[in-house]
């Protein structure tokens, strides 16, 4: 099968598990928004100062969250349905597989990502210089969450397993780092550690992009590698280190 | 059309699933992989689906390597695995016109073949029903019409009618001897003998990872010796029965294959002394269980 038939399959499938689940049932977008939206919430009651981390800490757990959904969409079709054996047993690439699935868990998004998009404009957030970075940002933690959500989703036996254990990592890899708090809150020693997540390498190109909080020269070059390298990392072990066919 | 040759199989556990199979399947032909669970009959699909890898052996199906010219079989084949179900947030016509696309197919012409299988399968009224709300049976039946829609030259049904009641049953055969008569191939597991029989070309009989025997159905069952089955439920010894035939003990009763006169006989004695039987002609099953008894001895037979 072709590179742009592929790509259709990958749109068809990205159609059929995110636009289409969500039309029948929209709560999911809504407990997405659910977690982001409550800090927000608490945030906003405790300092006037402290919204926009919540905000730009809003578009990283969106986008991170459902990315790491894509475990448990693997579990339900690999181990629930076991559709990915007739998957796998056709001419769909393990590639086409993994975009189709990254981009349903961006169709899951996408509505959470409106909503903070307008309450940002609201608060004045958004900025012609915060934007492009915004959306890089954005698309780089989408790459590597659902990637890693893929990968993980492989070493899974048993599927009740799966939605806990993306649950728990989505909420670690917004808690631990600098998602929701300044980066500037952080030891300076212990700054370069954040590096170590998608989610506070991303947060602290946010943050420093819009102005929250000054960066030690060189950190913001550094972050940027780290989240390019990571996504890369964490595509290529999705694609050749998950098992599309089993040993 | 599909050769194997010692192909083997062993888990990490250490379990055996295959050991060293070597056969050969002829196109246009329904050919059914026939034993009980564990026999190895899943694993053998999902290699040569190329779905799991082997220990060690080769496969080639449709020509081709199954380990290193996978992409040029998965272009050409289409399989229902064991168990699999539809996802249920989807409705019919989504799963058989989405399958379709996802492995490529054109929009119109996928869009004409689901109609056409939506025909077929008796389905046209409930397009728009989520896949969750239908019936087991008609569960089933779409699965199978999905693998059928691909048009594939080679189909694994991993055990497709599984839990279906006898007409859903009877459907899903209709099916698959059509698409038999356009000349593809079906390898089919099971363990329901009266499939195999009804279905199969031929029929591989597989235990304990290794085949055991193969052949059509009416052979096999010729291999047996016997003309009927009379099953005795106690108040005759082993010794007693066996000067009438071949005597096999399953859990609750005795079996005895025999001819006609000897069943006659056997009959006769069993009502002088109030013995309940019956009896049948011989059919796969009865060839099954003596195949499985010479490998595992009487205690294990059924």
């Amino acid at each position: 099968m072709g590179l742009l038939r592929q790509l259709r399959a990958s749109l068809v499938l990205g159609w059929l598990n995110g636009v289409v689940p969500i039309r029948r049932t929209p709560l999911w977008v809504i407990s997405y928004l659910m977690f982001p939206l409550s800090l927000l919430f608490l945030l906003g009651l405790y300092s006037e100062e402290l919204v926009d981390f919540a905000l730009l800490g809003g578009f990283l757990t969106v986008l991170a969250s459902t990315g790491i959904e894509v475990l448990g969409d693997v579990a339900y079709f690999k181990t629930i349905c076991k559709v990915q054996d007739m998957f796998v047993a056709s001419p769909l690439s393990p590639s086409a597989y993994l975009f189709g699935l990254s981009l349903s868990s961006l169709f899951y998004s996408l509505p959470g990502l409106l909503v903070l998009t307008v309450a940002s404009l609201l608060h004045g957030l958004l900025s012609s210089q915060l934007t492009p970075t915004l959306v890089a940002v954005l698309l780089l933690i989408w790459l590597s969450f659902t990637a890693l959500g893929f990968t993980l989703s492989t070493f899974i036996r048993e599927p009740r397993h799966a939605w806990p254990l993306a649950s728990i990592l989505s909420i670690l890899f917004s808690i631990l780092p600098p998602v929701y708090y300044p980066a500037s809150s952080l030891p300076e020693c212990l700054l370069p550690l954040s590096l170590l997540l998608p989610t506070g390498a991303g947060a602290l190109l946010l943050q420093e992009k819009a102005g929250l909080v000054d960066l030690p020269v060189g950190l913001a070059k550094l972050a940027w590698a780290s989240l390019i390298a990571e996504t890369l990392l964490l595509w290529l072990l999705a694609r050749y280190g998950s098992r599309w066919r089993e040993d | 059309m599909v050769e194997t040759f010692d192909l083997s199989k062993r888990y990490g556990n250490g379990v055996v699933a295959l050991d060293r199979v070597s056969l050969k399947i002829r196109r246009g032909r329904i050919v059914s992989l026939l034993g009980r669970n564990g026999a190895g009959k899943t694993t053998l699909v999902r290699i040569l689906a190329t779905q799991l890898r082997p220990s060690s052996g080769r496969a080639r199906v449709l020509g081709y390597d199954v380990l290193e010219e996978a992409e040029r079989i998965r272009e050409r084949i289409a399989c229902l695995p064991q168990g699999a179900e539809p996802v249920g947030f989807l409705t019919v016509w989504e799963h058989l016109y989405g399958y379709l696309l996802l492995r490529g197919v054109g929009s119109r012409e996928a869009r004409k073949r689901a109609r056409e299988m939506l025909e077929i399968l008796g389905l046209e009224s409930r397009r728009k029903t989520l896949a969750s709300e239908l019936s087991g049976g008609m569960q089933r039946k779409l699965l199978v019409g999905m693998t059928l829609v691909t048009e594939a030259e080679l189909l694994f049904l991993d055990e497709p009618t599984t839990g279906l009641d006898l007409v859903s049953r009877g459907e899903v055969w209709g099916l698959l001897r059509e698409f038999r008569k356009e000349g593809r191939t079906i390898l089919l597991t099971t363990q329901n003998m009266e499939e195999a029989e009804a279905l199969s070309d031929e029929i591989f009989l597989l235990h304990r990872g290794r085949i055991l025997a193969r052949g059509k159905a009416g052979w096999l069952v010729r291999r047996v010796g016997a003309e009927v089955r009379v099953e005795v439920e106690g108040g005759l010894r082993p010794e007693e029965l066996s000067r009438y035939g071949r005597c096999l003990r399953v859990p609750g009763s005795l079996l005895v294959y025999t001819d006609g006169e000897g069943a006659r006989k056997l009959v006769g004695e069993a009502r002088r002394r109030g013995v309940q039987v019956r009896c049948r002609p011989v059919d796969l099953e009865d060839f099954f269980l003596l195949q499985v008894e010479g490998e595992d001895g009487p205690a294990q037979a059924a």
